[in-house]
């Protein structure tokens, strides 16, 4: 995808966010109570209407999509990409994992989710293979982070509510 | 003279210099570790002061906040990961230096012209606490609207390309931090009657996920698809004096803009660091270079946010307002030793006032010696290997967030808003206006909701307030400039091309 | 010191996994192992919770952990609370605000989800003016505002907020509700706006007026308790002005509903040995709140008797669900 076309995207996925946004602004919260209260609505319908207003803008100077873009032709007459390739793999899954770790601090502790998370994310991600790297770096960071923070700062780290190891 | 001799003695008792690097040491490392911030470790700290006498109690929790608002700069330079909202500015000159292997005079100037700023607010502070209190009392809600619009403006100048696309982002975050209770007139907004989303997004925990997920999965995939790019060579060179000499009158400057700001209650160090940033960036004559390492934007806001640590202390002090949640623990560490700000303050508690002004200036020589040592041992942070740093930053990042409220809600919330940061990134959509949006966005609504109440629904208050009218026109200003050149831009492209 | 004790801590803490891990401890006399206590606000309510919270540490023999569950008026905090075990491991730090948070609609479950432990300490109101006005009790204030048409701009946290109920009953007690418009500022810049004369008036609470009025700037007509505050001894209660309002905020605690009573009892008796203590009694002073132990039967009394004003009040300001 082009530059240009990635941006007619974008300004379509903002332009329907926008529109399901005042919509939903509209139809939950209430207006002011007049009297000078502009009410709780005004701004967040305003963000929401100026949004719509900006995607439309955006929309309007990306098109049309296969267009020659704009400035990214480099002094040597080579094209070059400004934007990057997603990874949408690796994002998706790193959220899976963070929503993971959320849940399993919440039921399990800070303990036992942190060293499970990491070992996925280094596994999974990272695709780290060694071993030794993988348990020490579990291990070693939960427990160095448990030390410093939970015992000797006294941040108060997660405890489960189906096993609790304090 | 009396009085201060008296207080000189209190606050130079080896426990009270103790007190007070202690503190700075606990600000050094929350304030440095990206997730963690000055705010929480103030919190903590509290509780050790009970304890304490008045003035090493008070030295240890002003240590922590100055600590802590210097050290969010360090990972805002080493790893692009503001370690505080009012380092965010710092990011995006920063890191471009530690990419061109320059972290340590990035570093050692972060520090030197924190110490810069600290000292002069300090110093305004003294001399003028009673004139900067009463201009203070004049910024009412129709002001402090227009200033905080003033500082939206500085948008544009974080928009990197496309003006369009940065407004976009700047809009999402200011209607991200509508989401939650609102505050002012108790209706719940966009929460889907959701008990989690009424607690709103958290600022902290927004920045966290802007600015640590997407290195995160850029170190994953750089790991699939190419070698990974290495830093240049890592060297602990630290900046030179004739460099910074040459910068000072921005320095002043920034001094001033912090201290003013700071004074303001409602404001504060973000957003103090985003203006100076633009200011820097305005009259500079190498403006190009701006994003791409320029040490101007590194001295820009580090001087700034910290010269607000002055600046807060005023309204503090002398009218016993806390600026922002950090200082509102400071007044709770007063008040629980007996010391009530407020005008009688200083007529009651004199030797401990010139006892805390003593504690600031021994909190920087703290600060600037522990953190030129320490630059020696952060510059090696880069050494570790990019996918090991990867996760020790993830579950930092994981801890920091959740230590906010202690809510697994909030890793959801960094994990959703991390993911779509990385997507921006991707996209060229540039994320710091983000951050400007959620820092500014409370502040810019309720204050116009509350000048409109105040006023009874008449916007003449915005117009008849010579305050407001020129922060009005500033933002004017810079808006039209931007416009002209963005213009001037879209004319000749390929007189840019070389970004 | 704290350090050397978070150092006990973690040692007391590794002996307890090995045990656990080692095929569970036996079932022991509470407390076995460290409460937790959730803290619905930041400000005073954070700083008192962490004060007694490090008190009843000394008292029961394990740590109570001060945790921040803020936001949504107390919403999430007191969720996360009903979700737990009603073994005593997890109590909230409460006040009025399991009224307010229910009658508005913000927690699907109200007061009786919760077994009261004991009330630790009030927090009275104060209605504060600038010095200027040269009011100096309510029946002046009264008079003044009946005179004249002018609407009197009266400065609240938010509405729905603690100050804003206590503003309208006293006003409305005054009979002169009608002739005053709330501006919510958000968060304790009360005396500045008065001080600037942007508002009229401003109930918040003594201690950030006491310093304004040493200074002769800004003059409190009344606390809305039954006693008067010790931080402010000269101004009367609005009962002694024959205004027949009587407001203040308690703090407390409370566990899950369902909590074994000798569990309660233990806690309620920490509790008390904190408020009792020398430390607590000074820091009350300082800060500028009432220490006011009461027991759990009471408390829970007070509780129900609280629920049903702060209804009535919110149903009358249109706010109630």
């Amino acid at each position: 995808m082009t530059d240009r076309r990635k941006d007619t995207v974008f300004s379509c996925v903002m332009f329907l966010l926008a529109g399901a946004w005042t919509w939903q602004v509209l139809s939950t919260i209430p207006p002011g109570y007049g009297d000078g209260d502009i009410g709780p609505r005004a701004f967040p319908l305003a963000f929401g209407l100026i949004l719509l207003a900006l995607a439309a803008l955006l929309f309007v100077t990306s098109w049309p999509p296969d267009r020659e873009d704009l400035c990214v032709v480099a002094p040597g007459g080579k094209e070059v990409q400004l934007s990057q390739k997603i990874h949408w793999l690796p994002s998706a899954l790193l959220l899976g994992e963070l929503v993971l770790y959320g849940f399993l601090l919440e039921k399990l502790g800070f303990l036992i989710a942190t060293p499970v998370v990491i070992l996925l994310v280094m596994m999974l991600n990272l695709r780290i293979r060694s071993l030794r790297r993988l348990f020490g770096m579990s291990l070693g960071l939960t427990l160095g982070c448990w030390l410093v923070f939970e015992k000797l700062l006294g941040i108060y780290l997660a405890s489960g509510t189906w096993i609790d190891l304090g | 003279m009396e009085l201060f001799l008296q207080a000189a003695s209190v606050a130079f008792l080896p426990s009270a210099i103790g007190a007070v690097g202690l503190g700075v040491l606990i600000g050094l490392i929350f304030g440095s570790i990206p997730g963690l911030t000055f705010t929480v470790a103030l919190a903590l700290a509290l509780p050790i002061t009970f304890s304490m006498e008045p003035v090493a109690a008070i030295g240890l929790l002003l240590g922590t906040y100055i600590g802590g608002m210097t050290g969010g700069s360090v990972s805002a330079i080493l790893l692009g990961i503001p370690g505080t909202p009012s380092a965010a500015a710092t990011v995006l000159d920063g890191y471009p230096m530690t990419k061109k292997g320059e972290a340590s005079i990035a570093l050692g100037t972060a520090v030197i012209v924190s110490v810069f700023g600290g000292i002069f607010s300090l110093i305004v502070m003294i001399v003028s606490v009673d004139l900067v209190s009463r201009l203070a009392i004049s910024f009412g809600p129709a002001e402090i609207f227009a200033l905080v619009l003033f500082g939206m403006s500085t948008i544009c100048g974080l928009c990197g390309g496309s003006i369009i696309k940065g407004l976009i982002s700047g809009v999402l975050g200011l209607m991200m931090m509508t989401i939650g209770l609102d505050e002012i007139d108790g209706v719940p907004r966009m929460t889907f009657d959701s008990v989690n989303l009424l607690q709103g997004v958290n600022l902290l925990v927004a920045m966290i996920g802007l600015f640590a997920i997407p290195f995160i999965i850029e170190v994953a995939t750089q790991r699939m698809d190419v070698a990974p790019t290495r830093v240049a060579k890592i060297r602990a060179h630290l900046p030179s004096l004739n460099l910074l000499w040459r910068k000072v009158w921005l320095m002043v400057r920034c001094s001033v803009l912090g201290t003013g700001i700071g004074a303001i209650p409602g404001t504060g160090g973000a957003i103090a660091s985003f203006l100076a940033y633009d200011h820097a960036r305005r009259f500079s004559k190498e403006r190009d270079s701006f994003g791409k390492g320029n040490i101007e934007g590194v001295i820009a806001p580090e001087t700034a946010n910290n010269a607000v640590t002055g600046g807060t202390l005023i309204p503090l002090l002398s009218l016993g307002i806390p600026g922002d949640p950090a200082t509102a623990i400071v007044l709770a560490g007063l008040m629980i030793h007996g010391i009530t700000p407020g005008p009688a303050l200083f007529m009651q508690h004199a030797t401990e006032v010139y006892g805390m002004y003593i504690a600031v200036v021994i909190a920087y020589v703290w600060v600037l010696a522990l953190q030129l040592v320490g630059i020696r041992f952060f510059v090696h942070v880069l050494k570790i290997p990019r996918e090991l740093l990867a996760v020790a930053v993830l579950v930092l990042c994981a801890i920091g967030a959740y230590s906010i409220r202690n809510s697994a809600f909030d890793i959801y919330a960094m994990g959703v808003i991390g993911v779509l940061a990385y997507v921006f990134v991707a996209l060229r959509v540039p994320i710091t206006p983000i951050i400007l949006g959620m820092v500014l966005g409370p502040t810019l609504e309720n204050e116009f909701r509350t000048a409109m109440m105040l006023s009874g629904g008449k916007a003449g208050i915005f117009l008849t307030s010579p305050i407001a009218l020129l922060f009005f026109t500033l933002a004017l200003l810079v808006i039209g400039l931007q416009v002209v050149s963005e213009l001037k831009f879209r004319r000749n492209p390929q007189e840019k091309v070389k970004a | 010191m704290k350090f050397t004790y978070r150092i006990r801590g973690a040692v007391t803490a590794i002996a307890a996994v090995a045990l656990v891990a080692l095929g569970g401890a036996a079932k022991a006399e509470f407390p076995e192992k460290p409460v937790e206590m959730t803290v619905l606000f930041g400000g005073t309510a954070n700083t008192i919770a962490q004060l007694l919270s490090e008190l009843m540490s000394d008292a029961l023999g394990q740590p109570v952990v001060p945790v921040s569950r803020t936001g949504g008026g107390g919403a999430v905090g007191y969720s996360h609370v009903v979700g737990t075990a009603p073994d005593g491991y997890n109590i909230v730090w409460n006040s009025n605000s399991i009224n307010t948070a229910r009658h508005t609609g913000h927690v699907p479950f109200d007061y009786s989800a919760f077994a009261p432990i004991a009330r630790v300490s009030i927090e009275i109101p104060a209605l504060a003016v600038n010095a200027s006005t040269g009011w100096t009790s309510l029946a002046d204030m009264a008079e003044a505002a009946k005179s004249s048409d002018k609407i009197l701009r009266v400065g609240i946290s938010g509405k729905g907020s603690f100050t804003h109920l206590t503003s309208a009953a006293l006003f409305d007690a005054m009979g002169i509700g009608d002739k005053v418009a709330y501006i919510s500022y958000g968060k304790g810049k009360a005396p500045v706006e008065l001080l600037a004369g942007r508002i009229d008036a401003a109930i918040q609470w003594p201690g950030q007026f006491k310093s304004y009025v040493e200074a002769g700037d800004l003059t409190v007509l009344a606390v809305t308790g039954d006693e008067r505050v010790a931080i402010l001894p000269d101004v009367p209660t609005a009962m002694e002005q024959d205004v027949d309002v009587n407001i203040s905020m308690w703090r407390g605690l409370a566990a899950p509903a369902g909590t074994p009573e000798d569990v309660v009892a233990k806690l309620a008796a920490a509790a008390e040995e904190a408020v009792d203590s020398e430390e607590f009694q000074k820091a009350a002073g300082n800060i500028g709140f009432s220490p006011a132990y009461q027991g759990s039967e009471e408390f829970g009394k007070l509780i129900a008797k609280d629920d049903k004003f702060y209804g009535d009040l919110l149903k009358k300001l249109g706010m109630a669900m």
